[in-house]
């Protein structure tokens, strides 16, 4: 908040024109470090929303879990942990080399940063891979969310049994769904910047699409984070 | 999905409040408006991706039958009305505390005082959008919930009477002694004390555990809604739009029109709505096309009612219509107000608003020192309207730009 109160050091002529004026500068801020900041809280203020979005299914799934323990916890049964574990350390490791992207930039390590950042669409790319081999093993046996629901198989059969799983995996498709459109979103984003890196847009002067980039990276990440033990783990 | 929009316009506002102030305009100086503004966006931030997943949810509900909220598919229903409610119960405050921005900037300048109670009014407007978070159970006393959550939600509804209270009790403060000019926008903000301090306490009556039972879906509510919403946000829309006219539309609106259009409006409402409460007290539930007998005399009275309002809205949309057409050229100051967007821009604001960023030296209302600059206190500035020689003096000389050795 460093652009509070205080006014500008250097009170210049009206005159924009005349001024000095960095290209990435947009003419409504007074200085790049505004802009920057400004577009940091805007992405903050954001990724609380995201949060917030989520919440809505946090919340469905303890009420849920609440209401039928047992349930949750014969059909999680059904969920590969091995799958789970290996999408965690990708997702983290493409959280780090989103961060050092951005470290890398702030020295002005153009290539660096974008190898970062194509590694970064790389993890992510595994990770849906990972999570299609998932879903479509599941979709074979007739594990479909809610109405379609018709688990057949040696591994699945006794869910038919179960009272309420369909419930479970309307949850756990409905969570993993979205989070995995956030995934897509994000290699969306992370690779057009990329493109724009690699291009020379961004410098250690001016890398905001980056930086908040790898702000929505983390926030995926951390998503995945309580997924990950709520629906495979307990 | 669902909302975006409101959650991009409330972040812009938090964003710009935060980081793009003008120079010398601090927390303190910042017009109760966009205080108002700045409660409204986080409110707006905070509760709209809830409905959003609630939409998502329902939707994949529809699609795929993932029974969430459907009771036949081993949903739960009450869960949708907590997702419902907590979405839109602080919508509610989206719509109310832009109109108390508005009404602290009508009582200001037409009391021509400085507001009473500054940061009371400022602060209490966050405090209502933060405690309108932990109230959407009120609406839900006669869902199933159980009756420790509804004691706590009854208890946390009236807390939100006191910030409002705060309010309501400043304004009247700042009118104190103050030299009060009763043009339309003032007329406005008169009724909005009148009517808004009625939907207030019909608020804290529902909000009784045991009262909302016998209200709860009867016309009651449908008039304290309206008190509150009608009565509240539309009368102040109305006040605002009067005192910021001349500055959209660079057009004077007809005042004497103004005037009996505002007494229609407020006649009119009462007329409408204050038979509700009754109504709704005697046991009328809403939703109903008919009714029995004994309801007839006031809903009729209600109904001539609406067409007293409906006369003065129309009016209102009328005269507004040939303001625009030909109306007279506005002032830049009509009202001799003492926030930036008079004292500091022409009559029609340029493209970037300010030809100069203005360095801001005091408050949005402090009168004394802007009357200096042009004169008057009686509301009428020197003729034209024009800001006079002096006037130079309000326009500041340092204008900051992009501090050229810090971006090099």
């Amino acid at each position: 908040m460093a652009t509070d109160t205080d006014p500008a050091p250097a009170p210049a002529t009206t005159d924009v024109e005349h001024d000095y004026h960095p290209e990435h500068l947009q003419h409504h801020f007074v200085s790049s470090e505004q802009q920057f900041d400004s577009a940091k809280l805007g992405m903050w203020l954001f990724l609380i929303t995201e949060v917030l979005l989520f919440s809505g299914m946090f919340v469905a799934y303890a009420v849920y879990r609440q209401w039928h323990p047992e349930t949750f916890a014969a059909a999680s049964q059904t969920l590969d942990p091995v799958f789970g574990t290996v999408n965690t350390l990708v997702l983290l490791t493409s959280s780090l080399t989103v961060a050092l992207s951005i470290h890398y930039i702030q020295h002005d390590e153009v290539k660096k940063c974008v190898y970062n950042l194509l590694a970064t669409v790389g993890l992510a790319a595994v990770f849906m891979g990972i999570k299609y081999v998932e879903y479509m093993s599941k979709f074979e046996h007739g594990v479909f969310p809610g109405g379609f629901f018709d688990p057949h198989g040696a591994h699945y059969e006794f869910l038919a049994q179960v009272p309420y799983a369909s419930q479970f995996f309307s949850i756990y498709f409905v969570m993993t769904g979205i989070h995995g459109l956030h995934v897509l979103i994000g290699m969306g984003v992370i690779a057009w910047v990329a493109y724009y890196a690699w291009k020379g847009a961004f410098s250690s002067e001016y890398y905001t699409h980056i930086e908040l980039a790898g702000l929505y990276w983390h926030l995926v990440d951390i998503v995945w984070i309580f997924l990950f033990p709520m629906l495979y783990l307990i | 999905m669902t909302g975006f929009a409101s959650i991009f316009t409330g972040i812009n506002f938090i964003v710009t409040i935060h980081k793009m102030r003008a120079p010398g305009m601090t927390w303190n100086r910042l017009p109760l408006f966009v205080w108002g503004l700045y409660a409204t966006s986080i409110v707006q931030v905070l509760a709209t991706p809830v409905i959003g997943i609630t939409m998502v949810l329902l939707i994949l509900e529809q699609t795929l039958q993932i029974g969430i909220f459907d009771p036949a598919l081993g949903g739960d229903p009450v869960l949708f009305q907590h997702f419902f409610w907590f979405y839109s119960h602080p919508a509610v405050y989206i719509m109310i505390l832009p109109a108390f921005g508005i009404l602290s900037e009508l009582i200001a300048t037409f009391s021509r005082s400085r507001i009473f109670g500054y940061r009371a009014i400022a602060l209490s407007s966050v405090a209502i959008a933060m405690l309108g978070f932990l109230v959407w159970g009120h609406h839900m006393f006669v869902s199933g919930q159980s009756v420790i959550s509804s004691i706590i939600f009854s208890l946390i509804t009236y807390l939100i009477g006191i910030p409002s209270g705060i309010k309501i009790f400043n304004w009247v403060a700042t009118l104190y002694k103050g030299s009060i000019w009763l043009q339309t926008p003032m007329l406005y903000a008169l009724s909005f004390l009148f009517l808004f301090s009625i939907g207030g306490f019909t608020g804290i009556m529902v909000g009784v555990l045991s009262v909302d039972v016998h209200l709860h879906d009867t016309y009651y509510v449908v008039s304290h809604f309206h008190y509150v919403m009608m009565g509240g946000s539309v009368i102040a829309l109305l006040g605002g739009m009067h005192y910021w006219w001349p500055k959209i539309t660079g057009k004077m609106y007809n005042e004497t029109l103004g005037k009996i259009a505002a007494g229609l409006v407020f006649i009119g409402f009462n007329l409408t709505f204050f038979p509700q409460l009754v109504l709704g007290a005697k046991g009328m539930p809403r939703r109903y096309a008919n009714y029995l007998e004994r309801y007839a005399d006031l809903h009729q009275l209600s109904t001539v009612g609406s067409w007293v309002l409906g006369a003065g809205l129309f009016l209102i949309l009328g005269y507004a219509l040939w303001s625009l057409a030909y109306g007279e050229e506005a002032p830049q100051n009509p009202w001799g107000a003492a926030t930036l967007e008079w004292t500091n821009v022409a009559a029609i604001p340029s493209h970037h608003n300010f030809t100069r960023t203005p360095l801001v030296t005091r408050g949005p209302y402090d009168f004394h020192l802007a009357d200096e600059v042009f004169g008057g206190g009686d509301g009428e500035i020197g003729g034209d309207g024009k800001l006079d020689g002096k006037g130079e003096v309000q326009v500041p000389d340092a204008v900051p730009s992009a501090p050229a050795e810090e971006t090099a």
